[in-house]
């Protein structure tokens, strides 16, 4: 090996020189504004049904996931939770119909809220946070048991980052936990294949009582680009109650942080207090 | 290639009429076929193709030596089969699944055992290796296991501390993506091809991508092939950060640890630079990249790469001179090279064991034709090695992102894909961060695909992990599964 | 003759009980169950009586004024069957009577095991006789009577070992206890003999203090073959190979016995040698038994470590507790020796203290373990598990004997290892020799002991009561018996009382260190109205293991309220284990006990020297093994290094030796005539 003995000490020193000067690294938000998402993302969809054309099925025909379909009296229907945000229903409407807002937040309690269609469902409806008990339960510390039930690793990745300095999740007191006797609740991400039903059952269960559950990720919700295969359960639905669904392929960093203070009436919070 | 073999040649991301491909009586096929392993070449895929009531079996080996591809396929036959495993360890993986997929049985497989589905009820946890002595205990993880992390399971057999053999098993994360590819492709598929293993994105996109590009007759545009290989480099130095971090978080050194975690998320942002998702999802299509990047759009990203790769030689630096660190990473998880060899290993954890086996080397394809990144090796074979090789691959591939983006190619980078050449088989293989991606995809008489095999270089790997823990102290165990990281959910397709 | 007040009735009925008993046993044979309750109820009866007779002798102090009593006439010259019951015997009198009670009332149920396999009544009948033996011998006052009684308690003990003598290792096991106790009594017979010889009688009256006038050689051969043959009976290191073989093979009832108070007869016969019969004695006597004990202690718990025989781990305890109430004897000889007959005697109260606490624990884990194979059949810890749940009162006396013999407070073990290090610590300032450092080296060595002991338990009583069961018979384990669970129970409120008043018990102790270093101390380490034990002869500590006790019960009330105000309103949900989602969890998935202690197999390597045999088999590839085995084992350093080369030289000289029996009758003839001339040379 090629190391000197002498440079052994030089990186405690390096080490917290570089600490001191960097500074704290955790971003301002949910105090100061959002990071903004990457130029490119889109962010959530944005459906107004009245722009339809009458007999145009341009974006039926591309979804991969047939998000979206046109069911009769409606015009058109979006169901966000089977959406991969691919866009290449953006690309297709002539009109404009569907667009993209740029807007991070995507994370709904009830199912029916990512279905977007109907007059006045525009957008989704935003999570409200857990009912009065719950929140003072977990408001300020909440502890997640994270089960793949087949992900493909980018929601877990995107997930495992807001532990990172950055992002800090454990600064709202979120902490992930190795056993789900330690935890609060359940984060599912995969479409919930069936070789991971009894071991998502078996976690579920050994949760102990109050808990929840956070479905992230088209996967958990849907069964993502999956959905249909006879292999999978189509989304954790299938096997235990939901109370926050995050849609994505993979939701971005900010759009899981956003859920999980939505959920926990933190993000009402510093609203108040800015 | 100076000498000859009865086996088909083929360039990476090419493709070959499947009537060329070579073909023979089964015992023949298995005798050429070990004949190359026996001379020390690779096997990069063994899978069974149906045909009426019938099974062909189809090789792809990878002479890396002469630089090219070479495939055969058996004549139909029904039946058992003579393992190919009982001479070469590389095929046992393969010839599992091949049991598992269309029930013929490799004779003399020394561990025949389904891969993903135990006869298809749940995941392939049937009977383990059990270690005889009053003195031996099993310890059973998985697969829900501590971290944020994908399921697996894992039976050990320890003697108090040290573990005297480990069992892996995987197959809970099966989605079933080959099978829904038969008649193919249909409007998920390239959806599910970015989702094989969805940290590895560009590798296996490009790898369909390529694929059908071969079955269609046409070459991406050259900015598209430029594209994409920026875009995979990207992806490698993303992970191999997140590695380094996580390998520093193991053994409780946090100022890389943290470092890198950051860092990381800084490279996935630049991936999100050109397409809008961290992980390149819609990168990368068959005829192309559906999205280009103006020369601002390539100066920022420029930047911002030369900025996160200060950062992380910064961190990897003091990861490297703390000697408790190097304590706990030397000697750990050994493998012989001679080992790795025999297993088939690849990708970094291959090179860490002094093997120079790197696809952007050996079969170049895309833009890797025209710009090279020297192969990162390290001798020792332990957790040290990987995490060295790792660390030099992330200096190679900044350098040579800094060149690459230098030198963009003018043009578009989007062409429409024609139509799919009927019964013909293509080859492509990447070298994605985790070793060797390979995708083969056949046509049927019709255009659509009739077989396409996926074969993720964790499917090569899993083995080294086990191997590598005998006679280590079980507590060393997530220490060397994270030096070797690799994927579950592409194994389990 | 003359008779006593109060003790000598009770003494006597106790001797007559245990009679009785052997008589009524044998008589009996064949009604198994009349056998039982006649042989082993007679030795209970016999046990109280002693109890009550040598309780009361000490705390009334009629113990000193006990004078010799003779049964009956002997016609014999020099023997006489005459016993003195003066304070030491008293108190290991009270040890024999004690385990007595409690060891019968559970062989009442123990017994019950070989109806119709085997004799009870012979084991009831040696039983007895094992008691009357042991306590003669700590009552007899004259040597002849002494080793009468000492070959007979060995000569039955031999027998009760031999019980199951069907099994070749039971017979070895006794074959081996029966030369080693046969070698330690031929020393002690040397010794007596010098003994008397200097003395002019055999009566141990006679002997006393006679160190002093005997010259500085004679004094050192008696004291060496005297403590050579004590030790051998005490299973102090490197003679003790007998006890791990022994002790194992014998019905439970007789291991807790030999265990309990065998060994004791030992320390009995060491502490009479080096305290009453020797006067002041030098200090290398102290320095020889504190390393010895010291190295007994440290070995013995290491070797423990490496069992997984349930009953031979508590063996080489043994060994180890020994060893400690051998550093509180080596300490106290030591303090004799330069004078300082305080602190002497609290080494020998530690001593003695850790010698009727180890009877009443070790004992006590005994009974547990025969417990535990009477309902499993097996004495290897890697075929139980899981019997907490189903013998729950098994479990709870053997956790409670656990905690007592690592020491922890507020049980007895604690009590007397503190008393121990608190006359080691107290050592170091009484000399300016280097010799001082053995203390605190003593002290350190005690110390690693401690921590070792209780790792140990940690894996004994973890491997066999925890988790689930590792084989069908410890799945269908039962509880056991009620005499079984009675006879524990006696030997837990003993080390619950033992260690909860010291103080109060402390009392027993003054006219034992009145007779032999002339200081009663009970009142010195007595504080607080008997509250609090006292370390202090010269500064020494304080601790009260009544204070903590009654501490951890007025904290209870802490818990119980919030379980009072809090669980009311929660569910309790039974639900398995969590597995991490797998199918199901095995046996095979628990830790073994050899497991459990590989990681101390390697830190004392060159101790041990460990030895693995894995057997590796592949059809094609190593990456595929067929099958794989696994053994390891360790090395017997003591059999290998000392007694086989020992063996091989004593053989190898007895064929050379051979060559003097040469068969014919003039060489015989002559031998006789130079034998005889050369003592008539000798006596001139």
């Amino acid at each position: 090996m090629i190391f000197s003995v002498t440079r052994h000490p030089m990186f405690l020193h390096d080490a917290l020189l570089n600490r001191l000067q960097r500074g704290c690294e955790t971003m301002a938000y949910p105090a100061g504004a959002a990071p903004r998402l990457p130029d490119r993302h889109g962010g959530a969809l944005r459906l107004e049904a009245a722009k339809c054309p009458a007999g145009c099925a341009a974006c039926v025909a591309v979804c991969p996931t047939e998000a979206i379909t046109r069911p009769p009296p409606q015009p058109v229907a979006l169901d966000l939770g089977r959406c991969l945000f691919c866009a290449e229903c953006v690309k297709a409407c002539p009109t404009g119909a569907i667009t993209q807002t740029g807007d991070h937040r995507l994370a709904v309690r009830r199912r029916e809220d990512l279905r977007l269609g109907d007059a006045g469902r525009e957008q989704v409806r935003l999570t409200t946070a857990l009912d009065e008990n719950l929140r003072r339960l977990f408001g300020r510390s909440l502890k997640l048991r994270q089960v793949c039930a087949g992900g493909c690793n980018a929601c877990e990745a995107d997930t495992n980052v807001l532990g990172a300095i950055g992002w800090d999740l454990g600064r709202f007191g979120i902490q992930f936990v190795a056993s789900p006797r330690h935890a609060d609740g359940l984060l599912i991400t995969g479409p919930v294949t069936k070789n991971m039903e009894l071991a998502l059952k078996k976690t579920y269960t050994a949760v102990p009582e109050p808990k929840i559950v956070i479905a992230v990720g088209a996967c958990a919700i849907a069964g993502g680009p999956f959905i249909g295969h006879p292999q999978v359960n189509n989304g954790a639905g299938a096997l235990v109650p939901v109370d926050l669904f995050i849609p994505g392929c993979p939701p971005h960093p900010l759009t899981i942080l956003d859920g999980l203070l939505r959920l926990l009436g933190r993000l009402e919070e510093s609203e108040r207090k800015t | 290639m100076n000498r000859t073999t009865p086996l088909g040649l083929l360039t990476n991301g090419a493709a070959l009429p499947w009537a060329e491909v070579p073909e023979w009586p089964l015992p023949e096929f298995l005798r050429n076929v070990g004949a190359e392993l026996e001379r020390g070449e690779r096997l990069s895929s063994l899978f069974g193709v149906p045909e009426g009531g019938a099974l062909r079996l189809v090789a792809v080996l990878a002479f890396d030596a002469g630089n090219t591809l070479a495939v055969g396929r058996s004549q139909p036959f029904s039946g058992p089969f003579p393992a190919l495993t009982a001479a070469h360890a590389q095929a046992h993986l393969f010839e599992r699944e091949i049991w598992e997929q269309h029930g013929a049985v490799p004779e003399n497989h020394p561990w025949l055992k389904a891969v993903r589905q135990d006869h298809g009820a749940g995941p392939a946890v049937g009977d383990f290796f059990r270690v005889d002595g009053r003195e031996v205990h099993e310890v059973a993880v998985g697969p829900v296991h501590a971290g944020i992390i994908e399921p697996g399971h894992f039976r050990f057999q320890c003697a108090g501390e040290e573990v005297l053999h480990l069992e892996i098993a995987l197959g809970f994360q099966h989605r079933g993506i080959e099978e829904a590819l038969a008649g193919g492709p249909h409007r998920a598929t390239v959806y599910q091809m970015e989702t094989v293993a969805g940290d590895t994105t560009i590798a296996h996109a490009t790898a369909y991508a390529s694929a059908l590009e071969a079955l269609a007759g046409m070459e991406a545009p050259l900015r598209a092939q430029w594209l994409r290989v920026i875009a995979l480099e990207l992806e490698r130095l993303a992970n191999h950060t997140g590695d380094l971090g996580a390998l520093a978080g193991d053994v409780a050194f946090l100022p890389t640890a943290s470092a890198c975690g950051k860092i990381r998320g800084d490279f996935l942002n630049l991936t999100a630079l050109l397409c809008g998702n961290r992980f390149g999802r819609g990168l990368v299509r068959p005829g192309g990249c559906p999205q280009d990047g103006a020369p601002e759009r390539l100066g920022q990203l420029r930047e911002r790469l030369e900025t996160a790769l200060a950062e992380v030689q910064r961190a990897a630096a003091w990861l490297w001179d703390a000697a408790s660190v190097r304590t706990r990473f030397e000697h750990t998880g050994h493998l012989h090279p001679q080992q790795a060899a025999e297993i088939g290993l690849v990708g970094p954890a291959a090179r860490a064991c002094g093997l120079v086996r790197d696809v952007r080397f050996d079969h170049p394809a895309g833009w890797f034709r025209l710009a090279q990144v020297p192969v990162s090796v390290w001798p020792d074979g332990d957790v040290f090695a990987r995490a060295r090789v790792r660390w030099l691959e992330i200096q190679r591939s900044g350098e040579f992102l800094r060149e690459q983006l230098d030198a963009a190619p003018e043009g578009e980078t989007r062409s429409a894909l024609p139509a799919l050449a009927p019964d013909t088989l293509a080859v492509a293989l990447v070298e994605g961060w985790r070793g060797e991606v390979c995708h083969v995809a056949l046509t049927g008489a019709t255009g659509r695909l009739r077989r396409y095999k996926i074969t993720d270089p964790s499917f090569h790997n899993w083995i080294g992990l086990a191997l590598a823990l005998r006679g280590q102290a079980i507590s060393d165990f997530p220490l060397c599964n994270k030096s070797f990281n690799l994927s579950y959910c592409g194994v389990d397709l | 003759m003359n008779m006593n007040e109060l003790p000598a009735p009770l003494l006597t009925s106790a001797l007559w009980a245990y009679v009785a008993g052997m008589v009524g046993a044998l008589l009996f044979q064949r009604a198994e169950k009349l056998a039982n309750g006649i042989g082993f109820g007679l030795a209970a009866a016999g046990g109280v009586c002693g109890v009550f007779s040598f309780t009361s002798a000490l705390a009334t102090g009629a113990a000193t004024a006990n004078r010799s009593v003779e049964f009956f006439p002997s016609l014999i010259p020099y023997v006489r069957f005459s016993i003195h019951a003066d304070a030491l015997g008293c108190f290991f009198g009270l040890i024999v009577s004690l385990l007595g009670v409690a060891l019968s009332i559970y062989s009442l149920g123990y017994a019950r095991g070989y109806y119709g396999k085997k004799n009870v009544g012979v084991l009831g009948a040696f039983f007895n006789l094992l008691l009357l033996a042991t306590t003669l011998v700590f009552l007899a006052d004259n040597a002849f009577f002494f080793l009468i009684a000492w070959e007979i308690m060995a000569l039955s003990a031999y027998c009760l070992v031999s019980f199951e003598h069907e099994r070749e290792e039971t017979r070895n096991a006794g074959v081996l206890f029966f030369i080693m106790s046969h070698i330690g009594t031929g020393c002690l017979i040397l010794g007596f003999l010098l003994l008397s010889q200097a003395s002019g009688s055999y009566g141990f009256e006679s002997f006393h203090a006679l160190g002093d006038t005997m010259s500085v050689g004679q004094r050192n051969v008696v004291f060496l073959l005297l403590l050579f043959g004590f030790g051998i009976k005490a299973g102090m290191v490197p003679v003790h190979i007998w006890l791990p073989a022994a002790h194992p093979v014998a019905p439970s009832n007789v291991s807790a016995l030999m265990s309990g108070v065998l060994i004791k007869t030992g320390i009995y016969g060491i502490t009479r040698v080096g305290f009453d019969f020797m006067g002041t004695p030098p200090n290398w006597w102290g320095v020889t038994v504190l390393t010895l004990g010291t190295l007994s202690a440290v070995l013995g718990v290491l070797f423990a470590l490496m069992e997984h025989d349930l009953k031979r781990l508590l063996a080489y305890h043994s060994i180890e507790n020994i060893g400690i109430i051998l550093m509180g004897l080596g300490a106290a000889l030591m303090f004799q020796h330069s004078g300082r007959p305080g602190l002497a005697a609290l080494a020998l109260i530690a001593g003695l203290y850790h010698t009727i606490n180890h009877a009443a624990f070790k004992a006590l884990l005994f009974l547990g373990a025969g417990a535990v194979l009477h309902a499993t059949h097996t004495r290897n810890m890697e075929d139980m598990g899981g019997l907490a749940k189903r013998m729950r009162w098994t479990a709870l006396f053997f956790l409670v004997g656990a905690v007592a013999i690592s020491a922890l407070p507020p049980l007895n073990g604690f009590v007397s290892e503190w008393l121990t290090y608190q006359s080691l610590l107290q050592g170091f300032g009484t000399t300016t020799s280097l010799i001082r450092l053995m203390f605190p080296l003593s002290g350190a060595m005690l110390a690693l002991t401690g921590a070792l002991a209780a790792a140990c338990f940690v894996k004994a009583f973890g491997i066999t009561f925890l988790a689930q069961p590792r084989s069908n018979h410890a799945r269908h384990a039962h509880e056991a018996p009620f005499p079984m669970l009675l006879g524990q129970g006696i030997l837990v409120a003993a080390c619950v009382f033992l260690g909860l008043f010291p103080t109060v018990f402390l009392k027993l102790f003054d006219p034992v260190t009145q007779q032999l270093t002339g200081q009663q101390l009970s009142r010195q380490l007595t504080v607080a109205h008997g509250l609090v034990l006292s370390g202090g002869v010269t500064q020494g500590g304080t601790v009260s293991t009544l204070g903590i006790t009654l501490m951890l019960l007025c904290l209870l009330p802490v818990p119980l309220g919030l379980w009072l105000v809090f669980a009311r309103r929660s569910r309790t949900r039974i639900a398995p284990t969590w597995d991490c989602g797998q199918r199901d969890l095995t046996p095979q998935m628990e830790y073994t006990a050899t497991g459990f202690s590989k990681p101390l197999r390697m830190i004392f390597k060159a101790l041990f020297r460990p030895r693995r045999d894995v057997q590796r088999e592949y059809d094609f590839s190593p990456y595929f093994t067929t099958t794989l085995r696994f053994e390891s084992h360790v090395e017997e350093l003591f059999q290998t290094r000392i007694y086989r080369p020992l063996r091989w030289l004593v053989l190898h000289a007895s064929r050379r030796l051979r060559a003097l029996q040469a068969g014919s009758l003039q060489a015989y003839l002559i031998y006789i005539f130079v034998t005889l001339l050369a003592l008539l040379l000798f006596a001139l």
